[in-house]
C-alpha cells in the first residue's frame, strides 16, 4: 500500500458525511456532564493532585473514549463517574441529576471481569434485574436475551471459571446491559485479552452499541482501539490529570476492518501519539532512552 | 365495670397459677448432692443402685466430682449439699458458703495417708523434703498433725499443692518426696512407687477426720422432710453394708464406681470406719476431744487458726445439726 | 524437591507414615532385651505390712519384685510356725482364707477351668485347688513355679481337712500359705504392647457395663455432642460477628480489639466461673468449648471476610445492589468456601478443648474414661480411646474436605464421578421432594 507516500491529512479535516453526522450529534441531549472535577489524594509525600478541573459532557448514544499516559487519572475518573469514588470538588451530572454513589443507571465493565464466581453465567446476568426486584422468570428471560446478544447462548449454565477471557468479558457486558443503564462505563475492558480476541470484542461491542440504546464511555491506553471505537476521544494529560484535547474522530462509520490504515485514522492516531508522548527535546547521550546500559556482549557480536 | 374486670381477674388468676406451678416445680426439683471418691461416701452407690431413694419417695441427683471441685461447686451454689470432712466444712464456711451437717458418714481410720518414697522411714525424715498435698484441705490437716506429732512444723518441709487424684502420678514422677492423700489415691501411690510406704495415717490420729454430708441452710430449711428421708436411706444402706453376707456385693458396687477391682477395694473398708446409727448418735453428742464431732471440729478449728487457714474461730454449733439423726434413732427404737 | 509424586507412591507413603510408628512401637514392645524394666504380675499378691492388693496385670519394678518374693516367703515361714504349733501369730479368719482361695481365680479363668463369673465362687475355686494339688490340672500359661505347686499342695492339706468339697461351716480358719509372686518381664505400664492396647480397646467397647454406667458408645456420643454443641453455639455467635467485623469497619473497631485481648485469657481459668453460672453438668463443658473457639472464630472470619475481592463488591454496587444485598448476595456466597475451610480448622480446635472441657464439674464422656483409667495406670485402655478421639477428628475433617468440591463446584475443581454418584444417591430423596414441590407450584 502506498500509505507512507501520501502525506497525512490534518486530523481535523472531516468528510461531509462525518461532518453531517457530528452536526446531528450535537443536537442530541447531554447524558453525562462533568463539571470542574478535582481529585486530590493524601499520600505520605504530601497531597497528590490526580484530577484537575475536568470538564466535559457526553451526549446520548455517543461512543466516547478516554485516553492518556499512565498516571493521568483515567481510572480515578471512571470510578468517580461510577460513584465508587468521590471527587474532592466538582460535580457529575447524569441527565441533569448529581451523582451520589453507585447506581444501576451507570453500568460498569471492569478490566478484571469481576464476574461472581459462584453464579452461573445466566445468574450473573440476572443479578442486576433481581437486585432491582424483577421476578425470577422475568430476570431469566432478560438474561437469555442479553446472552444471546453477546453471543453466549448455550453457555447459560457455565460457571465463570469455565469461560475464556473474551467470554467472561462478554458476560460482564451482558450483565451491565441487562440493567438498561443510561451509560455504560468501561474501564480498559479488553486490556487483558490477546490481540485476536480483543479485535473480535471491539467489533462485537460496536455491533451491540449500534443496536442498543446506550451511551458508552470507554477507557483505554491503546491508541488504535480509541480511534477505531470512538466518536470523540478525550485525551488526558498526566500530573495532574487534566483534559488536553477532545478530538472528534474523522473516521467515517460504519468502520470496516481496513479503516485502520485509512489516512484519517492514521492522522488521528499520530496526533494523539504526539499529545501523549511529546517528542523528546534533548535526547541524552547513548541509547536516547535515558537508560544507562553497559555493554555485556563480546565486541564482534553486534546485532545492529 | 364488671365486664372490664373479669378478663383482668382471669388473667391475674392464670398468672398466679403459673407462678405457683413454677414455684412448686422448683421445690420438687431433685436435691443435688455432690460427692467424691472417698470410700465413706461410696455406700450411696448401693442406695442408688437399689432404688432406695425412690422407695423413700425423695428425688435426689448425686453428682460425682473431684473433692475440691465439689466444694467449689457447692460454694458456687450449683449444689444443694456436698460431702466434706468436718475440717473442710469449716474452711468452706470461712471462705465461701456456710453449710450444716446432717449425716456423719464415717471417720477416717487409716485411709488418709502420708506416703514417703523409698528411703524415707518416718515422719522425721521429711525434714527439708518436698511434700505434695492439697493445700488448705483435709490432707494438709493430716500432714500438719503428722509433723506436729514429731515436733516438726510446716516450715520444716516444702509444701507443694497437688490435687488428691494426681498424688500417685506426682509421687511417681519424682516431683515430690512424699504425698498426703486418701484412698483410693493413696493406695495407688503405694502400688505405683516401688518401695514407698506410709509414714503416718489417720489411724494414728483417730477422730481428727470425720466425713459428713453437709446441706445448704436453705435446702435444709425448706425441705426438711426430704432430708429426713435421705438420712433414713443412709442408715438403711449402712445396715446392709454391715452384714458380712453382703460384703462381696457391697465391694462390687463401691469398687466399680472408682474403677478398682473389688479385691483391691476390700482393705479400704478397714481404713474408713462407717458408723452405724448407734455409733453415730454417740459421735453427735456434744463433748470435748476427738470422740465427739463437736470436740473434733473445735480441735480442727483451733488448728486452722493456728496455721492461718482462716483468721477467727468458726461457730461450730452452726455447722452441726444432729436433730435428723436423733429423730431417726428415737423412731427406730 | 518440588517434584510431584505419582498417585501410587503417594498412597504408599501415606500408608508408611502410619505404619512406621506402629513398627517402632512393636519393636520396643516385643523384642525382649530392648527395655522391659518391669515385672507384670500373673498372680494376685497381698502383703501383711501393706494395705495394697496387687492384682494380675499390675506392674512392679524388677528389683522390687524380688524383694516382694522374699517378703512373702518370710510370711510363709511365720505361717509354717503357726501350723507346726510353734507360734500363735499370724492368725487368720474364714473370710481371709476365702480371699486366699481367690489367688488362683484369674489363673483358673484364663485356663477355662472356671467361668469368669465364678471368680469368687468358693465351691468352684475350692475344687480347682484340689485338682491342682493332685496334679490333675496343670497350669501352662502362666506355669505355676515348683515353689508355688508345693505351696498349693501344702494349702490343700489344710483345706481338705474339712472335706474334699467346699463347705461353709467346716471351712478352715487356720492361716494358709500365700503363693509367691510370679510374673513376666514387661515394659512400664505406660507402654502396653500394641496387641494389648488393641484387645483392650475392643473389650472397652464390647464389655457390658454396670447398670447406670455409660457404655463406650454412650461416652463417645456424649463427647461428640459436647464438641458439636459447643462448636455450633460458637458458629451462631462467631460467624455473624466475624462477617460483620470483616465487612463493616464500625463493627471491626468496636469488637475486634476486645476479642483480640480476650482470647489471650486462657479459657480453662474460667472453669470455676462457668460452674457457678451453669452448674456442674454439660453446661460449663459446652461453654468451655465456646470460650475456646468463639474468639478465634470472630477474628479468623473477619480476616477471611476482608480477603474477599473488593472489586466484586464494587461490581455489585454498580449493578444496583443495596447494602443488605451486598452482604447476603455477594459477601456471604463469596467467602463461603473459605468460611467452610476455616470451620474445618476451628472444629479441630474445638476437639482440642474437649479434654479440658469434660474435666469440669461432673467428669464425663471419653475424657472421664481416660482420666479414671489413667489414674489407675490402665494405659492399655487409655491409648485406644485417645486414638479413637484422633480418628473421629481426622475422619470428620477428611469427610468435610471431601465434600468441599461438590459443595462449591464453581471453584473449578469438579468432584470425581464417584463422589458425584455418592452425592446424587444421598440427595435423591430431598431432590425428589424439591422437584415435586416445584412442579406443583408451576402447575
Amino acid at each position: 500500500m502506498a500509505v507512507q507516500i501520501t502525506p497525512l491529512p490534518d486530523y481535523r479535516e472531516q468528510s461531509p458525511a462525518v461532518r453531517e453526522r457530528f452536526e446531528r450529534f450535537h443536537q442530541r441531549p447531554v447524558v453525562l456532564e462533568v463539571q470542574g472535577l478535582n481529585k486530590t489524594f493524601n499520600s505520605s509525600s504530601g497531597p497528590v493532585h490526580a484530577l484537575s478541573d475536568i470538564n466535559f459532557s457526553i451526549r446520548r448514544r455517543e461512543f466516547n473514549c478516554v485516553i492518556g499516559p499512565s498516571g493521568c487519572g483515567k481510572s480515578t475518573l471512571i470510578r468517580i463517574l461510577a460513584g465508587l469514588d468521590y471527587p474532592t470538588s466538582g460535580n457529575v451530572l447524569l441527565d441533569g441529576q448529581t451523582v451520589r454513589g453507585p447506581g444501576a443507571d451507570r453500568g460498569m465493565v471492569f478490566q478484571g471481569y469481576t464476574l461472581f464466581p459462584w453464579l452461573t453465567v445466566k445468574r450473573n446476568v440476572m443479578f442486576g434485574p433481581m437486585s432491582a426486584g424483577s421476578s425470577e422468570s422475568e430476570a431469566e428471560r432478560d438474561a437469555r436475551f442479553w446472552l444471546d446478544m453477546v453471543g453466549l447462548s448455550g453457555f447459560e449454565n457455565a460457571y465463570p471459571f469455565e469461560l475464556s477471557g473474551g467470554m467472561k468479558q462478554r458476560t460482564a457486558i451482558a450483565r451491565a446491559l441487562a440493567n438498561r443503564p443510561r451509560i455504560l462505563l468501561m474501564d480498559e475492558p479488553f486490556g487483558a485479552l490477546d490481540a485476536q480476541t480483543r479485535f473480535q470484542m471491539q467489533e462485537s461491542l460496536l455491533e451491540i452499541w449500534r443496536n442498543v440504546e446506550v451511551t458508552v464511555l470507554f477507557i483505554t491506553h491503546d491508541l488504535e482501539e480509541a480511534v477505531y471505537l470512538s466518536d470523540r476521544i478525550l485525551v488526558l494529560d498526566a500530573h495532574p490529570g487534566r483534559v488536553n484535547e477532545i478530538i472528534e474522530s474523522p473516521v467515517p462509520r460504519p468502520r470496516a476492518n481496513d479503516c485502520i490504515v485509512s489516512p484519517e485514522f492514521l492522522a488521528t492516531k499520530q496526533h494523539i501519539e504526539h499529545l501523549i508522548h511529546p517528542p523528546v527535546k534533548e535526547p541524552r547521550e547513548g541509547t536516547g532512552l535515558g537508560l544507562n546500559i553497559t555493554r555485556m556482549t563480546s565486541a564482534d557480536d553486534t546485532v545492529f | 365495670m364488671n365486664l372490664l374486670l373479669r378478663p383482668i381477674a382471669r388473667l391475674a388468676l392464670t398468672a398466679t397459677a403459673t407462678v405457683g406451678l413454677l414455684v412448686s416445680s422448683l421445690s420438687a426439683a431433685p436435691i443435688k448432692i455432690g460427692y467424691s471418691d472417698w470410700p465413706g461416701w461410696m455406700p450411696w452407690e448401693i442406695a442408688l443402685k437399689k432404688g432406695w431413694f425412690q422407695d423413700a419417695g425423695v428425688e435426689v441427683d448425686f453428682q460425682f466430682m473431684d473433692y475440691v471441685e465439689s466444694m467449689d461447686a457447692y460454694a458456687a451454689g450449683a449444689l444443694d449439699a456436698v460431702s466434706m470432712t468436718n475440717g473442710d466444712a469449716l474452711v468452706t464456711g470461712a471462705t465461701g458458703k456456710p453449710s450444716i451437717a446432717v449425716i456423719c458418714n464415717d471417720y477416717s481410720n487409716g485411709n488418709d495417708m502420708l506416703i514417703g518414697r523409698a528411703g524415707l522411714n518416718s515422719v522425721k525424715d521429711l525434714k527439708g523434703k518436698k511434700v505434695g498435698v492439697e493445700v488448705g484441705f483435709v490432707s494438709h490437716l493430716l500432714l500438719l498433725t503428722a509433723l506436729e506429732s514429731v515436733g516438726l512444723s510446716e516450715d520444716d518441709v516444702e509444701v507443694v499443692n497437688v490435687p488428691n487424684g494426681e498424688a500417685p502420678q506426682v509421687l511417681a514422677s519424682g516431683g515430690v518426696d512424699a504425698v498426703c492423700a486418701w484412698q483410693p489415691s493413696s493406695g495407688q501411690a503405694l502400688k505405683l512407687v516401688d518401695g514407698s510406704k506410709t509414714l503416718f495415717t489417720s489411724a494414728d490420729a483417730p477422730g481428727i477426720i470425720y466425713d459428713l454430708l453437709y446441706a445448704s441452710p436453705e435446702s435444709l430449711e425448706s425441705r426438711r422432710d426430704d432430708w429426713k428421708k435421705i438420712v433414713g436411706v443412709w442408715y438403711k444402706t449402712v445396715d446392709f453394708m454391715k452384714d458380712e453376707d453382703n460384703l462381696d456385693e457391697v465391694l462390687d458396687i463401691m469398687a466399680a464406681k472408682v474403677s478398682v477391682s473389688p479385691d483391691e477395694y476390700e482393705p479400704f473398708l478397714q481404713g474408713t470406719y462407717v458408723l452405724t446409727l448407734e455409733e453415730a448418735v454417740k459421735i453427735w453428742e456434744v463433748g470435748e476431744g476427738l470422740g465427739s464431732l463437736y470436740g473434733s471440729s473445735k480441735i480442727v478449728d483451733d488448728f486452722n487458726i493456728k496455721f492461718e487457714v482462716y483468721d477467727s474461730p468458726e461457730p461450730i454449733e452452726k455447722y452441726l445439726d444432729p436433730s435428723l439423726t436423733l429423730e431417726l434413732f428415737k423412731s427406730s427404737k | 524437591m518440588g517434584r510431584e509424586l505419582t498417585g501410587s507412591r503417594r498412597t504408599l507413603l501415606t500408608g508408611l507414615s502410619f505404619l512406621l510408628p506402629l513398627v517402632l512401637w512393636s519393636i520396643v514392645s516385643y523384642v525382649p532385651f530392648i527395655w522391659h524394666s518391669d515385672m507384670k504380675l500373673s498372680l494376685p499378691v497381698t502383703r501383711a505390712d501393706s494395705t495394697s492388693v496387687y492384682v494380675p496385670g499390675d506392674h512392679v519394678g524388677r528389683d522390687f519384685f524380688e524383694e516382694f518374693q522374699e517378703a512373702i516367703r518370710t510370711e510363709n515361714t511365720a505361717v509354717a510356725a503357726v501350723i507346726a504349733g510353734e507360734a500363735s501369730e499370724p492368725t487368720s479368719s474364714k473370710r481371709a482364707n476365702l480371699k486366699q482361695l481367690r489367688q488362683i481365680a484369674a489363673l483358673a479363668v484364663d485356663h477355662g477351668w472356671i467361668a469368669s463369673d465364678e471368680e469368687r465362687d468358693a465351691t468352684a475355686l475350692f475344687a480347682v485347688w484340689g485338682e491342682l494339688a493332685s496334679g490333675r490340672l496343670i497350669a501352662t500359661d502362666p506355669e505355676l513355679s515348683e515353689e508355688n505347686i508345693a505351696l498349693v499342695k501344702k494349702n490343700w492339706a489344710l483345706l481338705s481337712v474339712g472335706g474334699e468339697t467346699y463347705d461353709k461351716d467346716t471351712f478352715t480358719d487356720v492361716p494358709l500359705y500365700k503363693l509367691v509372686p510370679q510374673g513376666r518381664l514387661a515394659n512400664p505400664d505406660y507402654l502396653p504392647e500394641p496387641h494389648r492396647a488393641f484387645l483392650s480397646g475392643i473389650q472397652a467397647f464390647t464389655k457390658p457395663v454396670d447398670d447406670g454406667q455409660p457404655t463406650m458408645a454412650d461416652r463417645t456420643a456424649h463427647s461428640v455432642r459436647i464438641v458439636f454443641s459447643g462448636f455450633l453455639i460458637s458458629c451462631v455467635i462467631g460467624i455473624p460477628l466475624g462477617v460483620l467485623c470483616g465487612s463493616i469497619s464500625f463493627f471491626s473497631k468496636l469488637v475486634e480489639p476486645f476479642v483480640d485481648f480476650f482470647r489471650y485469657m486462657p479459657a480453662p481459668t474460667f472453669s470455676t466461673v462457668l460452674v457457678a453460672i451453669l452448674a456442674v453438668n454439660d453446661g460449663p463443658k459446652v461453654a468451655m468449648i465456646v470460650l475456646g473457639t468463639v474468639f478465634q472464630m470472630v477474628l479468623v472470619l473477619a480476616k477471611t471476610t476482608r480477603l474477599l475481592d473488593r472489586s466484586l463488591l464494587e461490581a455489585a454496587q454498580t449493578l444496583g445492589a443495596t447494602q443488605k444485598q451486598l452482604l447476603f448476595k455477594v459477601t456471604l456466597p463469596g467467602i463461603l468456601p473459605n468460611i467452610y475451610n476455616d470451620m474445618r480448622i476451628l472444629l479441630g480446635w474445638a476437639w482440642t478443648w474437649l479434654v479440658i472441657a469434660e474435666l469440669i464439674g461432673v467428669k464425663s464422656g471419653l475424657t472421664e474414661f481416660i482420666e479414671t483409667q489413667g489414674r489407675w495406670r490402665n494405659f492399655d485402655n487409655v491409648y485406644p480411646v485417645i486414638i479413637l478421639i484422633g480418628l473421629i477428628g481426622y475422619f470428620t475433617d477428611q469427610v468435610l474436605a471431601w465434600l468441599h468440591r461438590p459443595l462449591f463446584p464453581w471453584l473449578g475443581a469438579p468432584p470425581s464421578p464417584f463422589t458425584q454418584s455418592v452425592i446424587k444417591l444421598v440427595t435423591w430423596i430431598p431432590r425428589w421432594f424439591m422437584n415435586a414441590a416445584r412442579s406443583r407450584v408451576s402447575s
